[in-house]
C-alpha cells in the first residue's frame, strides 16, 4: 500500500508532501466538523446578551420561552414580534444586567423543577 | 457595532439582512456571515420566519453582487486602477477570474469570500457575459446563505458553536479540493513519466 507512495515521494517529493498535507487537513477538518455536530449540546451555552430574545435563550438551554417570560415577568412577544432584553431593559428604564439575572434565575428554577420532576 | 447589529435581527430581520449581505457585497466591513447565522438562530427560536429570513439574505447579496458587476462594467479598468490600496486583492481576483472564470464567481461567493466584492467589479470589467455571472453567482450566493443560515438554525442560540463549525466545513472543503487537486497533478506527473508498454 505505501509502495506507490513511497515511489511517489521519490520522485516528486514537494508535490507528493502537498497532497499528503493537504489530505491530512481535510481529516483533521473532516473530525473536528463531525465532532462539533455531534458534541455542540455538551459545550456551555452562549453568554447571555442584550441583544438576545427569550426565545433565543431558551432554545439554547431547551426550555420553553413562555415558561421563562412567565417567571421573570417578561412580555411575551407582541404582533408576532419578540422583544431583545435590551428593549425589555428600556421598556422598564432598569439596567439590562437586572432584566439578565431575572432570566438566569427563571432558567435556574425552570432547570431544577426539570431536574426535581425526573428524578421522581 | 456587531452587537447593535444583532439587537437589530429580531425587529428588522429580512430587510436588515438583505441591506447587510447587499453591503458585504460592495466590500462594505459588516458583520453579515454573523448576522446570518444569529438570524437562523431566531428562526429556530420562532422570533423569525426561516424562508422569509434566508430569501431576504438572498436576495441582498444577489443585488449586491450585481452591483459591483455593473459599477466593474461601467467603470471599466480605469476605475480599478484607482482603487489603491485595494489593489493587491483585485488582482488576486483578476487572477482567480482569470483561471477559474465562472467557477472563481461561484467559489468567491463563501469560500474565499473576501474576494467576493472584488470579483464582482473584475467580472464587470473584464466583460464576463452577465448571464453567466448571474448564474454562478446566483449559485455561490445560495451556498453562503444556506450555510450561515443553516448553520445558526441548526446551532440555536450558540453563535461560537456555529462559527465553529463554518470553519471546520470551510476548511475542509478548502483543504479537500486541495487534496484532489494536488493528487490529480501527481497521478497525471506519474502517468506521464510511466513507459508505455
Amino acid at each position: 500500500m505505501f509502495a506507490p507512495l513511497l515511489s511517489a515521494l521519490r520522485r516528486h517529493p514537494w508535490l507528493t508532501l502537498g497532497f499528503a498535507s493537504a489530505s491530512l487537513a481535510a481529516l483533521a477538518f473532516l473530525i473536528s466538523a463531525l465532532v462539533g455536530l455531534s458534541g455542540w449540546r455538551d459545550r456551555p451555552a452562549e453568554a447571555m446578551a442584550g441583544w438576545m430574545t427569550v426565545g433565543y435563550i431558551a432554545r439554547a438551554h431547551d426550555l420553553d420561552p413562555r415558561e421563562i417570560d412567565r417567571l421573570a415577568g417578561l412580555p411575551p412577544p407582541a404582533n408576532g414580534r419578540a422583544f431583545t432584553l435590551d428593549q425589555i431593559a428600556a421598556d422598564r428604564g432598569v439596567p439590562v444586567d437586572e432584566v439578565m439575572d431575572e432570566v438566569r434565575e427563571a432558567i435556574r428554577s425552570l432547570k431544577w423543577a426539570d431536574h426535581s420532576g425526573e428524578g421522581e | 457595532m456587531t452587537a447593535w447589529l444583532l439587537a437589530l435581527v429580531p425587529t428588522y430581520g429580512p430587510w436588515l439582512l438583505a441591506a447587510v449581505t447587499f453591503a458585504s457585497c460592495l466590500a462594505v466591513p459588516v458583520p453579515a456571515s454573523i448576522l446570518m447565522m444569529a438570524a437562523g438562530g431566531f428562526a429556530a427560536a420562532g422570533d423569525l420566519a426561516l424562508a422569509t429570513a434566508a430569501g431576504a439574505a438572498l436576495a441582498g447579496a444577489i443585488a449586491g453582487a450585481l452591483a459591483g458587476y455593473i459599477l466593474g462594467r461601467r467603470g471599466g479598468a480605469s476605475m480599478l486602477a484607482r482603487l489603491g490600496d485595494r489593489a493587491p486583492p483585485v488582482a488576486r481576483a483578476a487572477d482567480l477570474l482569470a483561471r477559474r472564470g465562472g467557477l472563481a464567481v461561484f467559489l468567491s461567493r463563501w469560500l474565499v469570500s473576501a474576494l467576493g466584492p472584488y470579483v464582482n467589479l473584475v467580472a464587470g470589467a473584464s466583460g464576463l457575459p452577465w448571464p453567466r455571472f448571474t448564474l454562478w453567482g446566483v449559485a455561490g450566493e445560495g451556498v453562503w446563505v444556506a450555510l450561515y443560515v443553516g448553520l445558526g438554525f441548526h446551532f440555536a442560540g450558540n453563535l461560537a458553536a456555529a462559527s465553529g463549525q463554518a470553519f471546520s466545513i470551510l476548511g475542509f472543503l478548502a483543504a479537500g479540493a486541495l487534496a484532489l487537486g494536488l493528487g490529480w497533478w501527481l497521478t497525471s506527473a506519474l502517468r506521464a513519466e510511466t513507459p508505455l508498454r
